[in-house]
């Protein structure tokens, strides 16, 4: 029998059609059960994609990461960093109290900065990734509190203006946190299809060895997987200080965890070279449609938020090592 | 090569030499190639000639010595710098990337692009035009793995000709060809050779050298031995430089394995395979193995030879018959349970399923007795090292200590390395699946010997290889498979590689005409699961 198209699905197709299937499912669960509440309103939806956008963006350098075999554990201390060193720089009473367009590109640049140090660590000293983020992870902790001990609410005009940004779309507005995890959501899908660096970060996850055979620069692209982590990292926590209003060196604690987890339940092997980045946007909403629901069944305790989780995290993982034998059996 | 006297040589490698901390793997190696020629590039295991390759392609530095490509000297940081310069390779090591989909194993680092972009669709094109050039038809969008390690390795050729090269480098890419596929890749090496391109071939197989080769260097412990055209270099002078000896010598060798293999098997009979089958896998199969007694498994790639091998040692489980061992019927389930059994096998893949590259020889060679004792009895370090030591000298295993990682021997000594962790542990059935496979004629000819030796101890083997000569050499009998099903038996003075050969042909003309054998044409879905999964 002759397709008037090519219809291929793969291998490679199976954990993210899981990740696909168990978004429908729990979304149609939570419909069903609490559709008295308008749980499929546009409303909610927008509110679903507000909730992850941090986590969201911050879950695009941790695919790229985890694509090329690696892992970063230094995203949630430098989300806390990000915010604390804004939230001085534009206060005119603990900082220079420079404006938020000058402020917001330097906290990017040095996420960026961050991250590529710690790519270089690992690269050119061959140091293990989860030990070189996790160093990471406390430096970045430890400077957002050397800049500022506390909290630091931020008054600026500027800010109360892009808190107030938003595309409307039925009877709600699409605030600027979601249109910034769209756009970003799909430029990086975009870079990890269309171009070289994006296939060569498959290339090295697949197999380093012969990634370098093939001619890939290795260094250049593992560099680059974890700049643009610090990167996305950054990003996540400039959106965090417009949509809190604050800078919080104590906050965001295990979010580069939600970030794995995202990632995980998004269809992309830990083991490297596999996986999709739109599934990471949708393990996104898997985790806030969990929350969801839980929040909505009223009787149930928050923690039933961390156990669904986890064990649909358990599950995802089983499946993967099941693909991954079974690939192995055949190869 | 007429042409060789006007034109100056493509390469000219001159006193090159590269050290690994214990090893000198190449010591003022020298080795010239001229346009339009197939040049073997022959040694046992470990004399370095992959290391060479590395060194031209820059995966490795140089110590010392010059290289000189297409009139001007060179010194390669990175494979892709040697691929710019014009020199394409095809690694020992299958130089893929499983994960990734045929077209991008065959397009990474040379995508076609547009304002920076790929073109996927070109890219797809270019996959399938130059898996054309190989005779291959696949799904360029599935992901590598899911096709049969020869087709990756077909694959891996591909994409070395896709590039515009001046040199072809090919080390051991047939070792996981079946014979048709070989033919077509000696039939492609002599179309390019045609148009021009130099070809540097490693191989131990020798009738592949002789076939295509038009020169041959020698190299032996890392040094230079001899430039030869390879017509005026017979098959027993050439094995006598790469190993060092009297060709006569050698003859006299050979004669003496052949006698000792022929030497009948007094014992009973130590097993009885009882239409041991599996659905999808082979259809029920019975021999008996008798005790100090060698069976041969004989047949093509695919056969069920290596399928059978599985359900004996319980890898996988066997939905039909027997394995009758002292007179008790067994249906191993697990190699765990197969071992208690008194049975080893090696498996015929030794990068997926044997060797730890980053262990040492020693632990490696212990890890079999080591888990079969439990991990509470352990092994003595001293009873380690003497372990390890034995076995380094009974099969002359090249590594420059019992502590090396096992990554960085050569090819044939990691086999050798495997073959020794499973002596270790005393089988009374040993199953050998290729246990030849990338290894030199020199230390083919010392397992055969120690097949033979093992026979003597009273030892019963199961030996399998795609070399039917082989086969027939070392077998007291012989098991003849084809599309899965067992197809006869030889015994004794009947088994010659012909009669092996005839047996498969008259099964392959029963089945109905032209179903055995490589089809060049697409090859769907179920003719692929058929070929999968076998070596
Ligand atoms: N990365 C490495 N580190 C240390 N030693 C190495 C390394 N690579 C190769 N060697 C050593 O260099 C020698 C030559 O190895 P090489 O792989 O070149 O042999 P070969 O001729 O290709 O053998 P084979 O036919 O088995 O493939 C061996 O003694 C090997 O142990
Ligand atoms: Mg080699």
């Amino acid at each position: 029998m002759k397709l008037p198209f090519r219809l291929s699905i793969g291998r490679q197709h199976i954990p993210i059609l899981a990740t696909l299937a168990v978004l429908i499912l729990v979304f149609a669960f939570g419909a069903i059960r609490h559709g008295d509440r308008n749980f499929a309103s546009l409303y909610n939806i927008v509110s679903l994609f507000r909730g992850g956008a941090v986590i969201g963006i911050a879950a695009i350098g941790s695919t790229f990461i985890i694509l090329s075999k690696g892992i970063d554990l230094s995203v949630g201390a430098v989300i806390a960093l990000t915010t604390t060193i804004i939230a001085v720089l534009v206060s005119p009473q603990l900082g220079p109290g420079w404006h938020p367009a000058v402020v917001i590109p330097i906290a990017l640049v040095i996420g960026t900065l961050f991250g590529t140090a710690q790519g270089c660590l690992i690269h050119f000293f061959e140091l293990p990734p989860f030990l070189v983020t996790l160093a990471g992870m406390f430096l970045a902790r430890g400077l957002a509190f050397s800049v500022h001990p506390q909290n630091i609410a931020i008054e600026h005009d500027a800010f109360h203006a892009m808190q107030s940004i938003g595309i409307p779309l039925g009877r709600s507005d699409v605030p600027l946190a979601v249109i910034v995890l769209l756009v970003f959501y799909a430029i990086a899908m975009f870079v990890s299809r269309y171009t070289n660096f994006g296939r060569e970060v498959y290339t090295i996850g697949g197999d380093e060895p012969s990634a370098r055979l093939m001619g890939v620069n290795i260094g250049r692209v593992k560099i680059g997987v974890y700049a643009l982590g610090g990167l996305t990292a950054a990003l996540a926590g400039v959106i965090a200080t417009i949509d809190r209003g604050d800078g919080s060196p104590s906050e965001f604690v295990g979010y580069e965890l939600d970030a794995i987890a995202a990632v995980v339940i998004g269809g992309t092997l830990l083991t490297g070279g596999v996986g999709f980045m739109i599934g990471t946007l949708l393990g996104v909403l898997i985790l806030g449609l969990i929350r969801l629901i839980i929040d909505n069944e009223g009787t149930l305790s928050s923690w039933w938020t961390n156990i669904s989780a986890g064990a649909l995290l358990f599950g995802f993982i089983l499946l993967q090592t099941v693909l991954v034998r079974l690939a192995k059996r055949s190869g | 090569m007429s042409e060789s006297s006007t034109h100056p040589p493509l390469l000219l490698v001159r006193g090159v030499s590269k050290s690994f901390p214990g090893v000198r793997a190449l010591d003022n190696v020298e080795l010239t190639l001229r346009r339009g020629e197939v040049h073997a590039l022959m040694g046992e295991n470990g004399a370095g000639k992959s290391t060479l390759i590395k060194v031209l392609t820059g995966v490795y530095p140089h110590d010392g010595g010059t290289i000189e490509f297409d009139g001007r000297a060179i010194s390669p940081a990175s494979p892709r710098d040697a691929e710019r310069a014009g020199i394409s390779t095809v690694y020992q090591e299958v130089n893929l990337v499983p994960t990734l989909s045929v077209a991008e194993n065959l397009c990474v680092g040379r995508f076609p692009t547009r304002g920076g972009l790929i073109r996927w669709g070109a890219a797809r094109r270019r996959a399938e035009t130059a898996l054309e050039r190989v005779g291959l038809k696949l799904r360029v969008g599935r992901q590598l793995d899911e096709y049969s390690l020869a087709i990756q390795q077909m694959v891996a050729i591909a994409r070395a000709l896709d590039a515009e090269a001046k040199l072809l480098i090919l080390d051991e890419p047939t070792s996981s060809l079946d014979e048709s596929e070989v033919d077509r890749l000696l039939e492609l090496m002599d179309s390019l050779r045609s148009g021009g391109l130099a070809i540097l071939f490693v191989t131990h197989f020798m009738g592949q050298v002789y076939r295509i080769s038009d020169r041959i260097t020698v190299l032996r412990n890392g040094a230079f031995v001899a430039e030869s055209m390879a017509k005026d270099l017979p098959r027993f002078d050439l094995i006598g430089q790469m190993v060092g000896k009297d060709p006569e010598a050698l003859r006299a060798r050979e004669a003496e394995v052949r006698a000792l293999h022929q030497k009948k098997a007094g014992g009973g009979t130590l097993a009885r395979v009882n239409g041991l089958g599996k659905q999808g896998s082979v259809a029920p199969v019975g021999f008996e193995i008798g005790e100090g007694q060698t069976v041969g498994l004989g047949g093509l790639l695919g056969s069920g030879r290596t399928e059978t091998a599985r359900l004996i040692f319980g890898i996988d489980k066997a939905d039909a018959g027997s394995l009758e061992i002292d007179g008790k019927a067994h249906r191993p389930g697990s190699p765990r349970e197969a071992m208690a059994l008194g049975i080893a096998m090696t498996p015929d893949d030794r990068k997926v399923n044997g060797i730890i590259p980053n262990l040492s020889v020693r632990d490696n060679i212990v890890l079999a007795l080591q888990s079969k004792r439990g991990i509470w009895r352990r092994i003595s370090p001293k009873a380690q090292r003497d372990l390890a030591a034995k076995y380094i000298a009974s099969l002359n295993i090249k590594t420059s200590n019992a502590e090396t990682p096992v990554g960085t021997l050569s090819g044939g000594n990691q086999q050798k390395v495997l073959l020794a962790r499973w002596l270790a542990v005393n089988p009374r059935l040993f199953i050998l699946d290729e246990p030849t496979r990338g290894i030199d004629v020199g230390a083919k000819g010392e397992i055969e010997h120690l097949v033979a030796d093992l026979a003597e101890q009273g030892m019963s083997l199961v030996f399998i290889s795609s070399e039917l000569e082989e086969v027939a050499r070392v077998s007291q009998r012989v098991v003849v498979l084809c599309d899965r099903e067992q197809v006869g038996e030889l015994e004794g003075e009947a088994i010659s590689e012909h009669a092996i050969l005839e047996m498969i042909a008259r099964a392959g003309e029963k089945e109905e005409e032209g179903e055995t054998g490589w089809k060049p044409v697409p090859l769907g879905d179920e003719e692929r699961n058929e070929r999968d999964g076998d070596g």
